[in-house]
């Protein structure tokens, strides 16, 4: 027996040491008087025997870390007898300061005859244990208290969990829906969408931020954004989905919002672009109306304005324009009372109707007699349109049928268009007034050129009367002179009317074919009977020089630039023309031999007004090279000059064949 | 037997002139100084050319152009336009006249452009 039991001891002895589990025991007093490995381990030292009380640890606390007493240790509440066992959590503080959790299970040895004679005690470290549930308490936390819907399925696609996210956006409680199918939450013509989600997932891939739309337990449709990605178990195998939804209709509706105010400034920029690329102003009040009206979204858009026309009779005339056609038959009339209109907008600067059952003369503006297919118009906002000095120039009423549209309808963008309105109505009013200028203009040239040349006719015609009679050799030589001083009176009043014609747009070409060397060759034989100074000869004549011209404007270039080449080489005697042609064009050039300019003053020469220094008795209203670069610009050639100072100059000029474009 | 010239002209010294010039060289003359005189006129005596100035204190010369020129009795009987506004040459109610005569004239000129049209 006595045998038995040393093989007993040495047996349960070797348990005790071998154990994985942290033992210790103490004796009555408390002092600990053996301890195995995994004990010694778990502390990081090895406690003197017999000498050290009730714990190995260096230091003990309760499991929230505050520190523990070691008479209220449990080895020590056990040998006091103050518990038969204890079975506790707290922490212990190994030699190197590193703290553990453990799960403490102490308990008393007794005699046979029950007298106390030690106490033994077991530590498990449940550190590790402890970690992993923080951990996983802390990410159920962030998981239930997401805004986002955040779910996970398996892969058939049933709901596995659901958070208070999940919810608030989808209606259905956790109870309610776990165990369902995902598909729950998918609209009916969006069914296929979850095979191919799965098929994403099953092979591993993730869809990132897929907008689309799910249905809410109320049966709403919702847009959301999902994230999705494949969960796997501890071997890597896909068991299922997380799936993260986030409710995105404010985020739709800010877009949508941002949409509708681009679309507003682009339709305020086409509007702007209209108003500054047209000049007719009913096509540009219709363009307005019909933008603004769809813009604001009203059933019908009218637009009042006042238009003067060319006797000073201003009138109210009408724009309309209608979300559906034929609302308003052709023909009919929209009448607007003067006084009406004042009495609207009297101080104010937007007025609603919000019943226009309760305004005769507002609910009027949107009826047709015996029309009854026309749009029952409820509500109207009426804006002024005032002129720069603030006057009442016209008003648009905007007429709508829906009240929640009616009461949503953008003021201040209606408010930006009738002032851009008011904007083309004064500029086609400057418009007007330039063009009834213009017009009294034309009137006055044709009116001048008739007085100026009556006195010339009759005087020219008494000159030439009496040139025919028996005169004397000095009344004769005074007479050829008045004459001519006749004729320049002649050119300097037809110079004038061009410059005038020029500036009111009015100089008008009349095309016709004739030979270009032909008509020089005649300009020449006239200068030949009047200057007795000066030999012209024309180089060059043979060839095709058929050109599609004014031949009297032309004509008029060329008498010019031999005038100009006689009268400024005085002291010379010889002029040269020379012709030119291509199958395009014809040219010419006149050359002198005269004095000759400067750079600066070839710069200057065909500007207006342009007198060549130092020449001041060579008389003229410097409007001859003017006149004459206008009539070649306006024949699409080109008119220029090559000079040295004291070596003449060559005036030239080009001009195409044909003047179709 | 002379031939019959009317003339529509308001500025009495030109008409004195023109009235001088032609019937030096023998042609009848008659001077209107206003359209509504040369219509009662031309009512009684068919003239063999017309000569016409534009700008009338009652009308426009080119208008009774126009008319002549359109109707069937008058078509045939020659007309000559007047005028110190050149832009009036391209006028289209100028273009059935038979010739233009720019103010202010040569008179040789003048009365060519005349014989030319009636001899």
């Amino acid at each position: 027996m006595k045998e038995l039991d040393a093989v007993d001891d040495y047996i349960f002895k070797e348990l005790f040491l071998a154990s994985p589990v942290a033992s210790y025991i103490c004796n009555p007093v408390g002092h600990i008087i053996a301890y195995n490995e995994a004990a010694e381990s778990l502390w990081g030292r090895r406690p003197e025997l017999g000498v050290v009380k009730w714990s190995g640890a260096t230091a003990i606390y309760f499991p929230d870390g505050r520190p523990m007493p070691v008479e209220e240790s449990p080895m020590a509440l056990v040998l006091g007898e103050k518990e038969e066992t204890v079975d506790v959590e707290m922490m212990i503080e190994r030699s190197d300061g590193v703290r553990r959790n453990v799960l403490v299970f102490a308990k008393p040895i007794r005699s046979l005859s029950g007298q106390l004679i030690g106490g033994h005690n077991t530590l498990v470290d449940i550190t590790d244990y402890k970690l992993y549930e923080e951990k996983q308490a802390i990410l159920s936390e962030i998981v239930q208290s997401s805004d986002d819907a955040i779910v996970s399925k398996n892969l058939n696609g049933i709901i596995m969990s659901w958070n208070t996210g999940a919810q608030r956006i989808f209606g259905y409680s956790e109870d309610e829906i776990v165990g369902k199918s995902i598909e729950v939450l998918i609209p009916s013509y969006l069914k296929n969408e979850e095979q191919t989600i799965l098929h994403e997932i099953r092979e591993g891939r993730k869809v990132d931020h897929y907008q689309t739309i799910r249905v809410t337990k109320s049966g709403k449709e919702i847009p959301v954004s999902l994230t999705i990605s494949p969960m796997r178990n501890k071997q890597g195998q896909i068991v299922g989905a997380s799936k993260i939804a986030r409710d995105i209709s404010d985020q739709i509706q800010r877009e949508q919002t941002i949409q509708f105010h681009e679309q507003q400034l682009e339709t305020l920029h086409a509007i702007g672009k209209v108003i500054s690329e047209k000049l007719d102003t009913p096509s540009i009040i219709q363009t307005v109306i019909d933008s603004t009206t769809n813009l604001v979204a009203a059933d019908v858009g009218l637009c009042f304005y006042r238009v003067t026309d060319e006797e000073g009779h201003s009138d109210l005339s009408v724009a309309v324009a209608t979300r559906e056609a034929n609302v308003y038959p052709d023909g009919h009339r929209i009448h607007l009372e003067d006084g009406i209109i004042h009495t609207i907008f009297s101080g104010e600067d937007a007025v609603r109707f919000d019943d226009v059952c309760e305004v005769p003369y507002i609910r009027s503006l949107f009826q047709v007699p015996g029309h009854s297919e026309a749009i029952s118009i409820r509500h109207c906002l009426a804006i002024p349109i005032r002129s720069s000095d603030k006057l009442l120039i016209g008003a648009m009423f905007f007429g709508y049928t829906r009240l929640e549209v009616f009461n949503t309808a953008d003021e201040v963008m209606m408010r930006n268009i009738a002032s851009l309105v008011a904007v083309t109505l004064d500029n086609a009013r400057l418009f007007e007034e330039v063009n009834a200028l213009n017009l009294k203009k034309n009137e006055f040239i044709a009116l001048a050129s008739h007085e100026l040349k009556t006195p010339l006719t009759t005087t020219k015609g008494y000159l030439q009367i009496l040139e025919r009679s028996e005169i004397d050799q000095v009344g004769r030589r005074f007479l050829t002179k008045a004459l001519k001083q006749l004729e320049r009176i002649n050119a300097l009043i037809a110079e004038l009317l061009d410059i005038s014609k020029i500036e009111a747009g009015k100089l008008s070409f009349h095309m016709e074919t004739f030979d270009l060397s032909e008509m020089i060759l005649d300009v020449v034989e006239t200068f030949h009977f009047s200057s007795q100074t000066h030999t012209i000869f024309v180089n060059n004549t043979h060839g095709d020089y058929r050109v599609v011209a004014d031949r009297q404007r032309i004509e008029q270039v060329m008498i010019n630039l031999i005038t100009n080449a006689i009268k400024y080489s005085p002291d010379a005697n010889n002029v040269h023309i020379t012709l030119e042609s291509s199958p395009s064009e014809v040219s010419v050039q006149v050359k002198d031999e005269g004095m000759g300019m400067s750079r600066d003053q070839q710069e200057k020469v065909f500007a207006r007004f342009y007198q060549v220094e130092g020449t001041s008795k060579m008389a003229g209203l410097g409007l001859g090279l003017y006149l004459s670069k206008e009539i070649i610009d306006r024949h699409g050639g080109h008119i220029g000059v090559n000079s040295q100072l004291g070596e003449g100059s060559t005036f030239y000029f080009s001009i195409p064949r044909n003047q179709d474009k | 037997m002379k031939k019959i010239i009317h003339v529509l002209e308001d500025d009495a010294d030109i008409g004195e002139l023109i009235n001088f010039l032609l019937t030096e060289h023998g042609y009848q003359v008659s001077i209107f100084s206003n359209i509504a005189s040369f219509r009662q006129h031309s009512n009684r005596e068919s003239p063999d050319l017309l000569i016409i100035d534009v700008m009338l204190p009652d009308g426009n010369g080119l208008d009774i152009c126009h008319e002549w020129k359109t109707n069937f009795g008058t078509h045939h009987i020659p007309v000559l336009i007047m005028s110190a506004y050149e832009d009036n040459r391209h006028d289209k109610r100028a273009c059935n006249a038979d010739g233009f005569i720019s103010k202010p004239f040569d008179i040789q000129s003048f009365l060519s452009d005349v014989q030319a049209r009636i001899g």
